[in-house]
């Protein structure tokens, strides 16, 4: 055996590191999904009655819809009726400071090498914890209330701020813009809620960590983030699992608002369980993530790094609405064994002088399939737009597969609009040349995927990008030391 | 009676007054059924998005219906500064008295009807077997309903000296024609293929399917001319199969449509093998061109080339979906695409889907596509060496476009584009 294949094989033994199951006493609603559990829901959740409308409409155009098979993926199709929609830690004690988490959910944390405490401290990061559905803490949020700056979790935001939520949510992606959007709609127990005032700029990371913990639950978080006029934050979501035989739904939506010269930038490390090595179990994870620049000169930028999730589908994008607003797009998709991701980005240029970028970096590995998705719309209002998007596709081994499917559709004249993809194996020369240096094979192909890598790595927020780069290597444990 | 219940009764009747080709019967009946399941397709299918050609073809067109009328020797452009063995087809049936054929051993060409009832060996191998690998909809319904087409053979060694120009008429605009090539170049033969469309009526409808098979170490080229087709709304579909060493090169020039579709799908099947496609579009007025490009690398060490290039002026739209497929096998493959278009009117759009699907890991696949509209420095340059404004664009768009138009091999055919498009951009130098 060549150490190539050596490194290709131990690629395919790396486990899931973050596989285990947290004892803490849950709450749950019944499997299944009608309009009694959308209502057990909102009731659960103590909802006011608009609240409730919103859900059950979401659930009716849920109802006359079908599941989408156009995407490059194959998978049974879901019974939503086994799923159960609601789950969440048992006690429901107002927590005031951390002392007062259940310490399971501590080590938790823990485990997952997100020390609550040495955050606080030390990297200044807001964070609000997602555990299956519920929003267990948030912290920093009365130094940010200081600034004006609303960090809580979605139900809170109903609550407390019924006039914001009622103004945004849905305004971005609306209940019946697409199957699992509708479905979202319905059921979504919670998720993060972000409003940054006027003027203000974010004075440190806000971030979010999801985990789906029980069994055969599905996971609807909703995430919606404004920024008002001239304000700026940087927002990070990260996401884990335990390891289950069974497949797991996950289908999340995100909506990001930004008006005049606002800027929002949104990073994702997205490390689901992706199955194990024969492809048993895994996350679903069908999310829809758009973007709206609403205002003039405003910027989105989405920067994301997928490694897990048995399958990924999902294109975070921008509807470039404000003149000469940005969107960006930033991303690595790495698949190994049986994964497989279908995700790109959407890019709407309807305002004058708008400006959008695209880098795509697909790794594929294993026997997985890895496909890049995009559309880039140039419409007749758009004058003076311009796109460059850049595709890369990297294969390790004979059995993967790498895919690009992108769409440009450009109706105006003055428009440019560039495109470029490229598929290769790591290239026999760039290995020799680090040999040559004294390298072993693992370290060079470590450094050239992490030099590949690195046009996104580097719009990630530091702590993050450290994060990524170890998430990497263990995705492709082996190959990349 | 709707227009699927149409199609289906004119089949009937065709399968009726079929006699004579029983061997043929089982194909056109199971391409037929095959139609029958996919139907026309409408714009929400994936390969028809951006063309919408269920609205285009009015529900009162004849499928089986056949017109001809006089044509004289000189009421066509019969490309007299090319020497090359003629065929002319009158909506789809050859008309031998407008053809010329200029004898050469080893190649045969012919009447696709005459050769289906007599050269039966032959055509039962190759006929109606490349359209079978991608269920499309037009090429089911062509192999369901033609009647004639050109046939070309050339044996195993041959090197054919003319090349072989086949001139298709049209002007019916009550009938949707079913034309069609079977062009079959045997192992280590070479062959130079000139495709050319005509309409003559106030608008026609076309559905035209050509099947190439190149044998091992064969070259094959063709080139496809859509220059006098305005008014036409039509749909081509090009399937090749290149074996062992082969070359293959497709060059599609469409200056005029209404509405057209070009699929060129090419299976490389034989290793070290290659493809070469090129294009050029150029639309105006309300004109839609669509170019679907497939090229399918099955086996290991083989390359492939795709060069499109698009002008697109007034409310022209222009749709470009090139895909590159390298099998799990097909290791060291080289695969290229690169698509350009410029937009010249703020009416004008395009539409452009480049994809590859890749399964194999030691390869080296790219694509390009770049959307924009004329260099504003260029246009300066020339500006300032007195040129006029629309002559300094008139200018560049020549440049941009006559890349394609230079790849072509047959002089007589590269001055007869040369000018062509020159005329078109009001250009005399």
């Amino acid at each position: 055996m060549t150490e190539n294949d050596k490194i290709i094989e131990e690629v395919t033994q790396s486990d899931y590191k973050y596989g285990f199951v947290t004892n803490i006493e849950q709450e749950f609603a019944l499997k299944g999904l009608t309009e009694d559990t959308v209502r057990f829901i909102s009731a659960k959740k103590g909802e006011p009655e608009w609240m409730l409308e919103w859900r059950i409409k979401g659930y009716k155009a849920w109802l006359k819809m079908e599941q989408p098979h156009w995407q490059n993926v194959s998978f049974p199709n879901i019974d939503f009726q086994s799923i159960i929609y609601y789950a969440a830690t048992k006690k429901k004690k107002k927590v005031n400071s951390l002392d007062d988490i259940d310490p399971e959910i501590l080590a938790t944390y823990k485990k997952l090498g997100i020390p609550i405490q040495e955050q606080k401290v030390l990297a200044g990061v807001a964070v609000d914890y997602v555990m299956d559905s519920e929003s267990v803490i948030t912290t920093f949020r009365e130094s940010l209330k200081e600034k004006g700056i609303i960090f809580c979790s979605i139900s809170e935001a109903v609550k407390d701020y019924p006039d914001l939520v009622r103004q945004y949510l849905g305004s971005v992606v609306p209940q019946r813009d697409n199957y699992y959007a509708a479905l979202n709609s319905a059921v979504f127990s919670d998720g993060s809620f972000v409003y940054i005032p006027k003027g203000v700029r974010c004075p440190m990371e806000l971030s979010t960590y999801f985990r789906i913990n029980a069994e055969n639950t599905g996971q609807f978080e909703r995430t919606l983030i404004i920024a008002d006029e001239g304000s700026y934050v940087s927002y990070l979501e990260g996401c884990t699992a335990p390891m289950r035989d069974e497949n797991q739904l996950h289908a999340a939506v995100v909506e990001l608002v930004t008006h005049d010269n606002a800027e929002i930038k949104y990073s994702t490390v997205q490390n689901w369980y992706p199955g194990d090595k024969n492809g048993k179990g895994g996350i679903y994870n069908f999310v829809t993530k758009r973007g709206l620049c609403k205002g003039v000169n405003s910027k989105i930028s989405w920067t994301q790094v997928e490694t897990g999730s048995a399958i990924t589908w999902k294109y975070p994008s921008c509807i470039l609405k404000g003149d000469n607003s940005i969107g960006e797009f930033y991303s690595v998709a790495v698949t190994n064994n049986y994964q497989q991701a279908d995700t790109g980005t959407k890019m709407i240029h309807i305002g004058k002088n708008t400006r959008s970028r695209i880098v795509s970096k697909g790794i594929s590995a294993g026997k997985s399939q890895n496909s890049y998705r995009g559309l880039v719309q140039i419409h007749r209002t758009a004058d003076n737009a311009y796109n460059s998007s850049q595709c890369d596709s990297l294969l390790i081994g004979d059995r993967c597969g790498a895919h690009t499917f992108p769409y440009l559709e450009i109706k105006n004249n003055s428009g440019k609009v560039e495109h470029e993809a490229t598929t290769s194996k790591i290239g026999e020369d760039l290995l020799f040349y680090c040999n040559q240096r004294g390298l072993s094979n693992e370290e060079a192909v470590s450094m050239i995927i992490n030099g590949y890598c690195k046009e996104v790595f580097q719009h990630l927020p530091m702590e993050f990008a450290v994060e990524a780069t170890k998430l990497l290597a263990i995705s492709l444990e082996g190959s990349v030391g | 009676m709707s227009f699927a219940d149409k199609i289906n009764s004119e089949f009937e009747l065709a399968e009726k007054n079929a006699s004579g080709e029983h061997v043929l019967a089982h194909i056109r009946k199971d391409a037929f059924t095959s139609f029958q399941k996919l139907g026309i397709p409408g714009n929400r299918h994936e390969e028809w998005r951006y063309t919408n050609i269920k609205t285009q073809l009015p529900e009162t067109l004849s499928i089986a219906g056949h017109t001809t009328w006089n044509v004289s020797k000189d009421g066509f452009n019969g490309f007299a500064d090319i020497k090359a063995t003629k065929l002319v087809f009158l909506n789809g049936v050859l008309n031998t008295g407008l053809s010329t054929i200029i004898e050469e051993t080893g190649v045969t060409v012919g009447s696709l009807k005459e050769h289906l009832g007599h050269n039966t060996a032959l055509t039962e191998k190759y006929f109606g077997k490349l359209v079978n690998k991608y269920e499309d909809h037009f090429s089911m319904l062509n192999t369901a309903f033609v009647n004639d087409g050109a046939f070309v053979h050339v044996k195993k060694g041959i090197t054919a000296t003319h090349p072989i120009f086949i001139i298709n008429l049209y002007n019916s605009p009550e009938n949707f024609t079913q034309s069609r090539n079977l062009i079959i170049v045997e192992e280590s033969s070479k062959l130079d293929v000139i495709v050319d469309f005509q309409n003559q009526g106030s608008s026609s409808y076309y559905n035209h399917v050509s099947e190439c098979f190149v044998g091992n170490n064969a070259d094959l080229n063709v080139t496809k001319l859509q220059t006098s087709t305005q008014h036409t709304t039509a749909v081509h579909t090009l399937e090749a199969e290149v074996g062992r060493y082969a070359k293959f090169t497709c060059t599609t020039i469409s200056l005029e449509a209404k509405l057209i579709r070009n699929t060129t799908n090419v299976r490389l099947c034989g290793e070290n093998s290659e493809a070469h496609l090129n294009g050029l579009y150029y639309g105006t007025g309300t004109s839609l061109i669509d170019n679907h490009i497939l090229v399918d690398h099955l086996v290991p060490n083989c390359q492939s080339n795709q060069l499109y290039k698009g002008i697109l002026d007034e409310e022209a739209t222009g749709v470009f979906n090139g895909k590159i497929f390298v099998k799990q096998d097909a290791q060291k493959t080289n695969a290229f695409q690169s698509s350009k278009a410029i937009l010249l009117s703020d009416e004008a759009s395009i539409n452009s889907k480049p994809q590859l699907e890749i399964f194999a890991d030691d390869v080296k696949c790219s694509h390009g596509a770049a959307i924009g509209q004329l260099s504003q420095d260029e246009v300066f340059y020339l500006r300032a060496r007195g040129i006029h404004e629309s002559d300094a664009k008139s200018i560049l768009t020549y440049a941009f476009a006559s890349q394609i138009i230079n790849t072509i091999t047959t002089d007589a055919l590269k001055v007869y584009l040369d000018n062509n498009l020159k005329e078109r951009l009001h250009l005399n130098f």
